[in-house]
């Protein structure tokens, strides 16, 4: 079954003014808005983001964070599960440090091979060569590099796991699109979806929407101390993931 | 959910008043391209490694950026999306007036909640405090309730954009979100299809 393309992050701005419209019946402005990604993420997925997330790992004093991009955002049984190749995409992780909200050290995955066959380099945590949207390779020495779809690293280093997963996102994608169907997309069986309540399906009766999807996940774990700006002293830091796209290519 | 937990701190911080966060960047903005050129040979010392081999040259160019689930885009007009997928955290000053303004006009919140959820969401990272116990983690757990913070693989960041956005619990009278008055609080979907993994990489499977 084919799955239409959606963009999480459009999901609470949507309701928000389907509740307008419900409630006002004046809101040309918001139901004119297009909550579509932009055009180039919809086109080319890979470069979609769909979550960050970083947790305790059991282990205390470690931390986990995660990156989980589409590829694009598809059920099961696909056989085109690959990331993007370096010669086109770089994925990273940011860290702020020093509540500045600039990346202090980055995390840089890029990717060899094809579907199937890739392989992963891992730099960092370091400094970034630039701070801001325009990046380069760190370079220098690996940190970890190897098969995807394979933990690499030490339990008591830094561990990373690269490939398919169960996409960790739940929703009842299906009752939002109801609630507001000029949000649906223009293909596949949502789009069949029109107009109902303004009120999400009972428990019991909603349906996990992403149930049966995979996405294609960055995993990192390791010392907590390596994220911060004082080890001695660890105080707050801000995370993020950007996937970005090699100029000319 | 320790969620509702955190909403009823957050209403108490309001009511009384507090700053509960204080660590927005508030400068104007800046540049969110700054000169590609500049640096393009520093610090590089290729491997040898076949991996390596003819990048050195190359700029990669944000294509997307994700920091809080669901936050950054919810209140940004679109027109203004792919700006917002070229900015960084730092992106406040910016993009900051837009969520509050949104929050008061089109959610109908008080301005001082609008103020606040501002001030929890901007800088747009997930914020974590490793100085608290691994006990508290949770999203926005690090502003609304003195926690670890981050996001969990288990937290409910649809319904929590949603109370956030619409339930009363949010307004200092402290009414309920009760199904059919505000039907728009839960998607009635609190977990994920699979269980996650208690080991590394945490993730479930893959379908297959």
């Amino acid at each position: 079954m084919k799955k239409p393309k959606y963009r999480r992050g459009w999901l609470v701005p949507a309701l928000v003014a389907g509740g307008l419209v419900a409630g006002l019946a004046t809101t040309n402005r918001l139901r004119a808005s297009d909550h579509q990604d932009t055009p180039e993420v919809e086109l080319s997925p890979r470069y979609d983001v769909n979550d960050v997330y970083a947790f305790p790992a059991p282990t205390p004093g470690r931390t986990v964070l995660v990156l989980g991009t589409s590829s694009p955002i598809t059920p099961a049984k696909t056989a085109s599960f690959t990331f993007g190749t370096k010669d086109q995409e770089l994925y990273q992780v940011k860290i702020d440090n020093n509540g500045d909200a600039k990346e202090d050290l980055v995390f840089q995955f890029t990717f060899t091979g094809a579907a199937g066959h890739q392989r992963v380099t891992m730099h960092g945590p370091a400094r970034p060569n630039e701070v801001g949207t325009a990046n380069t390779l760190l370079g220098g020495k690996k940190t970890l590099a190897g098969p995807t779809n394979t933990v690499l690293g030490s339990a008591s280093g830094i561990q990373l796991f690269t490939g398919p997963r169960d996409d960790p996102f739940f929703i009842d994608l299906e009752a939002f699109f109801r609630v507001l169907p000029d949000r649906k997309p223009s293909t596949g069986p949502l789009s069949q979806i029109t107009q109902g309540p303004l009120t999400f399906r009972p428990a019991g009766q909603a349906v996990d929407f992403v149930r049966g999807f995979n996405d294609m996940a960055i995993v990192v774990e390791l010392p907590t101390s390596m994220l911060v700006a004082d080890p001695q002293h660890p105080s707050k830091f801000g995370v993020w993931g950007t996937t970005s796209h090699a100029r000319g290519n | 959910m320790t969620w509702m937990t955190d909403v009823r701190t957050l209403v108490a911080a309001l009511a009384f008043g507090v700053s509960i966060v204080g660590c927005g960047d508030t400068t104007s903005p800046r540049s969110p391209m700054p000169s590609a050129s500049a640096n393009l040979d520093k610090g590089r010392s290729n491997q040898g490694d076949e991996d390596d081999d003819a990048d050195d040259e190359t700029i990669y160019d944000q294509t997307d950026f994700l920091g809080n689930p669901l936050v950054s885009e919810v209140t940004i007009a679109k027109a203004n999306h792919a700006l917002y997928n070229r900015t960084q955290p730092y992106n406040t000053a910016t993009f900051l007036p837009q969520t509050a303004g949104f929050v008061t006009g089109v959610a109908g919140r008080p301005a001082e909640y609008a103020a606040v959820l501002g001030s929890v969401l901007y800088p747009d990272m997930l914020v974590v405090d490793p100085s608290k116990s691994p006990n508290t983690a949770g999203w926005l757990s690090w502003a609304l309730a003195n926690g670890w913070g981050g996001r969990r693989l288990t937290d409910d960041v649809v319904d929590t954009g949603l109370i956030a956005i619409f339930s009363s619990l949010l307004n200092p009278t402290g009414a309920s979100c009760a199904p059919g008055q505000l039907p728009l609080c839960t998607d009635n979907v609190g977990a994920n299809d699979v269980p996650f993994s208690s080991t590394f990489p945490y993730l479930a499977a893959p379908h297959s």
